[in-house]
Order: structure tokens, then sequence, then C-alpha cells
């Protein structure tokens, strides 16, 4: 019985090694707060003032590092995306779509209803500014008017013939900027 | 994850004692899917269950080597939407000389949130062996899979998975129950490959006797052709 129980550890202990060397790094991870550029950290505390919980994560894609944090402030949740230097990329919020005015409601779903067999599944403001200071005067005072504001959504519709789980980018007008298909992994250890 | 811990170390206890029947072994399994079409999978499944350990009523659990059964299994499933899928398929288990035959129905989800995946599964299946009435049995399991490391689960990074099962089975008018609650441990090398080892730990027999508990070192592994 221990015979059988090692060698079939060793087994996977070989296969896992063998794989580790094939497949190309992408990767995103926790990291302390001390472990991201001074300047992200500095933006973040000024621009959410008392902010109590902030996550950090690095994310490398393709050689590409970039830090995001995740953070709760005056009852939204704020994802803030940072380039590998820690120069301020975007701001996004999530957003209860259900409580969202009817005239940008009726704008975003002309645009959906375009796609066939669509659902929402999530939906965030993504507030972007060439000065990173006027980005966070606006975060501070809610005033969407002095950035770049676009909707990223999260669905599931058939586009192209492939129904499948996608992320869209809408500009304020409704219309759809880009669509990236969210590659879902399999599920096999879930349905077996 | 550490409440789960703690639960199976509680558990463990219990197959030494009492009027119990329990058995400790390995389940080592394999599990290959190919895809086509994008909405259809075909999915093979072999795998080995092999007790190490046992322990009647009023005695202790002694080392006792038994090869129990292997399972092989096909699963054709369409994908209804990006979450959901359904599946026929059919086992065929090679056990202490019988070949016994297994249909099996089932309906499963898989729902991506921050952090975590949710897993859902309504099965039922009908098993027919030699010289036993059928078997009917409906399943409903709840997995949960997360990332150890940050939000999601990327190319070779490790990941936990917890799954509760219930069974209710009938056969020959007799009603039985059975729970089964499994830890593991996984990694995720890409798109194609992931391992899992961990405890597969079962409960049944409980209605109308003293408990069967069963404790298995399952070890999966996955392939995605």
């Amino acid at each position: 019985m221990r015979q059988i129980f090692v060698g079939v550890l060793l087994l996977f202990s070989t296969i896992l090694s063998a794989q580790e060397s094939k497949t190309k790094i992408e990767k995103e991870y926790r990291v302390n707060a001390d472990q991201v550029p001074q300047k992200s950290g500095i933006w973040i505390t000024e621009a959410f003032p008392n902010v109590s919980k902030v996550k950090w994560y690095s994310e490398e894609t393709s050689g590409k590092k970039s830090y995001e944090a995740k953070l709760k402030w005056q009852g939204k949740k704020y994802s803030v995306e940072f380039s590998e230097t820690g120069d301020i990329e975007d701001v996004e919020i999530r957003l209860n779509w259900r409580k969202q005015p009817d005239e940008l409601r009726k704008l975003l779903q002309n645009s959906f209803s375009q796609m066939d067999k669509f659902k929402l599944l999530k939906i965030q403001e993504q507030w972007s500014a060439a000065d990173p200071d006027v980005l966070k005067a606006a975060i501070q005072q809610q005033n969407k008017k002095k950035v770049n504001l676009k909707y990223e959504v999260e669905f599931r519709a058939v586009i192209n013939g492939v129904h499948g789980h996608w992320e869209g980018l809408f500009d304020t007008s409704g219309k759809l900027l880009q669509t990236r298909r969210i590659l879902t992994r399999p599920t096999d250890n879930l349905d077996f | 994850m550490k409440n789960y811990f703690i639960f199976l170390l509680l558990t463990i206890p219990m197959l030494s004692s009492g009027q119990s029947r329990a058995s400790v072994g390995i389940l080592p399994e394999v599990n290959v899917s190919y895809r086509w079409a994008e909405k259809w999978r075909i999915t093979g499944q072999l795998e080995s269950m092999q007790r190490g350990w046992v322990k009647e009523a009023e005695t202790d659990l002694n080392p006792d080597y038994q090869y129990m059964r292997t399972d092989a299994t096909a699963v054709l499933s369409l994908r209804l939407s990006p979450f959901w899928s359904a599946g026929l398929g059919y086992l065929m288990r090679f056990s202490e000389g019988r070949i016994i035959h297994r249909n099996l129905q089932q309906l499963s989800s898989a729902h991506q949130y921050s952090g975590v995946r949710l897993g859902h599964r309504l099965r039922t299946d009908q098993t027919y062996a030699p010289d036993e009435s059928p078997e009917y049995r409906w399943r409903y399991r709840f997995s949960l899979e997360f990332p150890l490391n940050g939000f999601s689960l990327n190319n070779n990074e490790w990941y936990g998975k917890v799954s509760n099962e219930h069974l209710a089975s009938l056969q020959s008018s007799e009603l039985d129950w059975e729970q089964r609650v499994v830890l593991m441990l996984g990694h995720y090398f890409d798109l194609k490959h992931k391992v899992e080892v961990g405890l597969d730990y079962r409960l049944d027999r409980f209605l109308k006797e003293a408990p069967r508990h069963r404790l298995w070192i399952a070890i999966s592994y996955f392939v995605n052709l």
C-alpha cells in the first residue's frame, strides 16, 4: 500500500516539475504595501483620505508588470490600477445597475440589446485623467465631469456566434468601444 | 479552509471508535476531456479505489490492503450557456470479478466570482449489477474553488477546493443517504493540465445501522486536450 502511494506521489511530482518549465509565466499575486512603488501608496492615501484597508496586488503579464489596489471607501468598492513605476492609470468603481439613472440605463441597454442572449454580470465606472491630481480631486468631490468616463461591463452574450463570457468597454453615449472574451478555465474538476 | 481541516481531523477519531465501520485507502483518478465546436465536450475518467486499512464493528482500525474496484466513465456534455452544462454518461465498474453498469445524467454550473469559483452539480444515476436490484441515486454537490494567492487563479498557481455532496439512494425499496466532504489542494499548470491531492470523506448507511466511514486519500489529474 505504502509503495503504491509513494509511487503515485512520485509520478505526480515528476509531471509537476516537467510542466513548470513549459508554461509562460502570467501571474497576479497579493503583495504588501511596502512592496509597491511609494508614489502609488501616497496617491491612494491622498485620493482616499482615512481609507481603512487597502489590498495590493502585483500583476505580471508577458513581462509587463503593474499594480492594483482594491479598497472600500465611503460605501463604494474601488480598484485602482498603477503602472510598474507607480503612475496612476485608472480608477474603477463598482456600480449597482439597478440604482443607476434611467438615462444611463437606457443608453447602455440600447447597446446591450444588440447582442443575443445578453446578461449583465458586473458593471464598473472607469475614471481616468491625464493629470493625476485632477483624478484625485474628482474622486474626493465625486465629480465625474472632470474625468474621462467609461463603463467597463462584464456580461455573457453571443458575439460572432460565440455564446461566451465577455468584458466590454462602453463610452457615455452607450457605444461599445471594445470587447474582450474572458476565457473561463476548464470546469472539469467541478463537473466530475 | 482551516475549518475544514479541523472538521476532517475531528472525523478521523470516529473511524476508530464504537460500532461504526470504517476504511481508509487511496483513490487515484485521471480525467481527460476534449472539447469541440465550443459547445460539446467528451470526458473520460478512470478511477481506482484501493483500501489500506479497515475497521469492523468492535475492532480497531487495522492494516488490510484490498483492491476494491476500477471505474471507467465517459460523459458527453453540452454547454447550455457560458456557465451551465448538461451531460449524459456511462460508467463501467470492475469490482471483485464482476462488471457493473451505471447510466448517469447531470446538470452542472461553474460561476466565477471575485476570488472564488462556485460549482453546482445535480446528478442522477442508475446502477445495474449482476444478481442485484437496480440502484437509483439522486445527488447534489456544491464545490468551492479558490486561489491560494491573489484573487484569480493563473498558470502555475496553487488553489484549494472544498466540496460537499449529498446522495440519496433507493434499492429494493430501501432508502439510504450518503454524505461526502472533499478537501483538495490543487496545482493549476495551465488550461490543459491540473492536479489535485487531498482527502475524500464519505459517510453512509447511518439511517438503519451503525454508520460506515470511508476516508480516501484522493489524487486526481485533469487533462484537457
